[in-house]
């Protein structure tokens, strides 16, 4: 049995590690392939949150928004310094702990759209665009968006076979894969970088 | 990222487990207050709405779009054993930046939804081409929708918004593919749903997938993905819950003379520990007609317990809605029409995560395995049958600050 020492650790552990991944209820959204979402993107990137602050907009006083700066570990699309920070609109009204479903600490693969004129931004097809990492105890990382990557990569290998597209035989095998659940994250962005090189 | 050793990971997911409750949806209520009871509208008078004036699209006119509007709220009107009503009051009203009638720029929706954060309007909100989702900076390829309370009190939501994008009934197959009528109304039926305070619903799932006729008909309009036009029509969960929370208790059809409500506890395998954000089903014994596929209804076990407590190193904030009494985490209630059922408990779909969440905003797998369905439980007009508690078999063991010395 663990001590009670060990148990007050245990819980601190985990209480750093265990944020609910919140997120904006009551929007519906059409099912996008990795394509359409890299396609749809102006930067794509993985990194860490390092801030989450909800304000109104500077502009249209009054907006909802949550501002979120990212420290960018790695670039996959789109001019990107060693921060990242975009403003999204929110509406949650219940909303208020992690609004937007971003929290400090989580480490994200984000697919952006371009910034509106009033600057504000969100990943493509909404929690479609988002990825988030988890490492379990072997090490291994795996990252799944907000459908779970449901229906994904749909559609993609008869697309690219359509279009004569030949893709690395890794690519090929992930995007013929069912699609659903988490992948490894080095397989996916190592396909995003495939996918954002065949659209230049 | 920091590793995570396994058995930090394991009791991760229990401690979530114990500690998570739903300020989402939970096959039930979108938002619960601190004593447990969902977050609701007044039925003292029909919910008002204000519509925008202007089409919805370039080829569904405003008045098409007025009518076709109505006829989204008269689906959940027209729930007998409901008594939540809706009219419409007029266009939206003028207010701040927003002056000619149609809500067409970020500026305007701003000044709109101000107002609805106030509480003095619920605005119906067409983006007629996409471009209003676009300056507030969002995928007008993708979002077919939004909704939600804008605003309200310690017990009632007061005020709530809709917005819907023209680009998807616009009869153009660029830049995106219109969805058909019937599958846009579904749409935004189910945004609806979440405007009077409905949550997300896990049932059948395996229509994630093609599925059958039986599959279908009990397929929740509040399930978190569109998957089938047909849910546009209510489903048994949606009626039943949605009589939940506006019970009709007049007249010759009413709430308490056609449902029953299903209570319990999910315990992880010691029998004494809560287990939080299972989803909980009740299915009505087939007897022939498949009624176990059509006539169902859920919850998450846990659904009036507080979501986030907050924490001492990330974040000290924590939730306000919910409950925080030890009872009620692993307890379930599921509202049903009279009958004989049995009751099954299974994982949140790994699919809905984030937006789509159902029970809770954060995703934690069941742990162990489902025991053998509970039943038959034979439900009553009107009757609350207890006790029908749910032991998970071959879960590891529970450690969390609720647990005994």
């Amino acid at each position: 049995m663990p001590t009670r020492l060990q148990r007050l650790l245990l819980l601190l552990a985990i209480a750093a590690l265990t944020g609910p991944a919140l997120a904006q209820d009551g929007a519906l959204t059409v099912p996008r392939n990795l394509d359409q979402l890299v396609n749809r993107s102006a930067v794509i990137l993985r990194g860490n949150v390092v801030s989450v602050r909800r304000e109104s907009h500077p502009e249209l006083r009054g907006l909802d928004t949550v501002l979120v700066t990212i420290h960018v570990g790695e670039a996959l699309k789109g001019q990107v310094g060693q921060t990242y920070t975009f403003r999204q609109h929110v509406w949650d009204l219940h909303n208020r702990v992690n609004p937007g479903g971003y929290h400090k600490g989580q480490d994200l693969v984000l697919l952006m759209i371009a910034p509106s004129r009033y600057g504000l931004s969100s990943p493509a097809g909404l929690d479609q665009g988002r990825f988030e990492v988890v490492r379990d105890g072997t090490g291994r990382e795996t990252a799944v968006n907000g459908r779970g990557n449901h229906q994904l990569f749909d559609g993609m290998s008869a697309q690219f076979a359509k279009q004569g597209v030949a893709l690395s035989p890794a690519a090929s095998r992930l995007i013929s894969s069912s699609g659903r659940g988490p992948v490894e994250i080095a397989e996916l962005t190592a396909l995003i970088r495939e996918l954002v090189e065949r659209s230049r | 990222m920091r590793a995570i050793p396994a058995f930090v990971a394991r009791a991760a997911a229990m401690l979530a487990l114990s500690l998570a409750a739903p300020l989402a949806g939970a096959g039930g209520p979108l938002a619960i207050r601190d004593n447990g009871q969902p977050y609701v509208w007044s039925t003292a008078a029909p919910i008002g709405y204000r519509t925008d004036n202007g089409p919805i699209s370039a080829s569904v006119s405003e008045a098409s779009a007025q009518a076709r509007v109505a006829s989204m709220f008269a689906v959940w009107q027209g729930v007998p054993t409901s008594n939540i009503a809706f009219t419409r009051i007029g266009f939206i009203s003028a207010t701040g930046a927003f002056s000619d009638g149609d809500v067409s720029t970020a500026a305007e929706y701003t000044a709109v939804v101000n107002d609805c954060s106030a509480g003095n309007q619920s605005p119906i909100i067409y983006d007629v081409d996409g471009s209003l989702l676009v300056d507030l900076g969002f995928d007008e390829t993708g979002v077919i929708g939004f909704a939600g309370p804008c605003a309200a009190n310690a017990t009632q939501f007061l005020s709530g918004r809709v917005v819907m994008n023209g680009l998807f009934q616009d009869g153009a197959a660029a830049p995106v593919q219109d969805l058909s009528a019937t599958g846009f109304d579904a749409a935004l039926i189910h945004e609806i749903g979440h405007f009077v305070g409905l949550g997300h619903s896990q049932i059948n799932v395996n229509c994630l997938s093609p599925c059958g006729a039986d599959d279908l008909a009990g397929l929740p309009t509040m399930f978190p993905f569109l998957v089938h036009d047909s849910q546009g029509q209510l489903a048994p969960d949606d009626i039943a819950w949605i009589s939940r929370l506006y019970p009709q208790t007049s007249g010759g059809t009413t709430f308490a003379n056609t449902h029953g409500t299903i209570t319990g506890i999910v315990f992880f395998a010691d029998g004494e520990s809560h287990a939080q954000l299972v989803n909980v089903i009740a299915r009505q014994v087939d007897t022939g007609g498949n009624q176990d596929r059509r006539i169902a209804a859920s919850v998450v076990s846990g659904f009036k317990f507080r979501v986030f407590h907050g924490n001492p190193i990330n974040d000290p904030g924590g939730d306000s809605a919910g409950t925080e009494a030890p009872g009620d985490i692993g307890l379930f209630e599921i509202p049903v029409p009279a009958g004989n059922y049995t009751l099954s408990v299974e994982s949140i779909d790994e699919e809905f995560e984030d937006g789509s969440s159902v029970g809770a905003d954060i995703r934690i797998p069941m742990p162990g395995t489902a025991p053998a369905p509970v039943g038959p439980i034979t439900v009553v007009p009107g009757s609350v049958v207890p006790g029908n508690n749910i032991t998970l078999i071959g879960t590891p063991p529970r450690f969390d600050q609720f647990e005994g010395p």
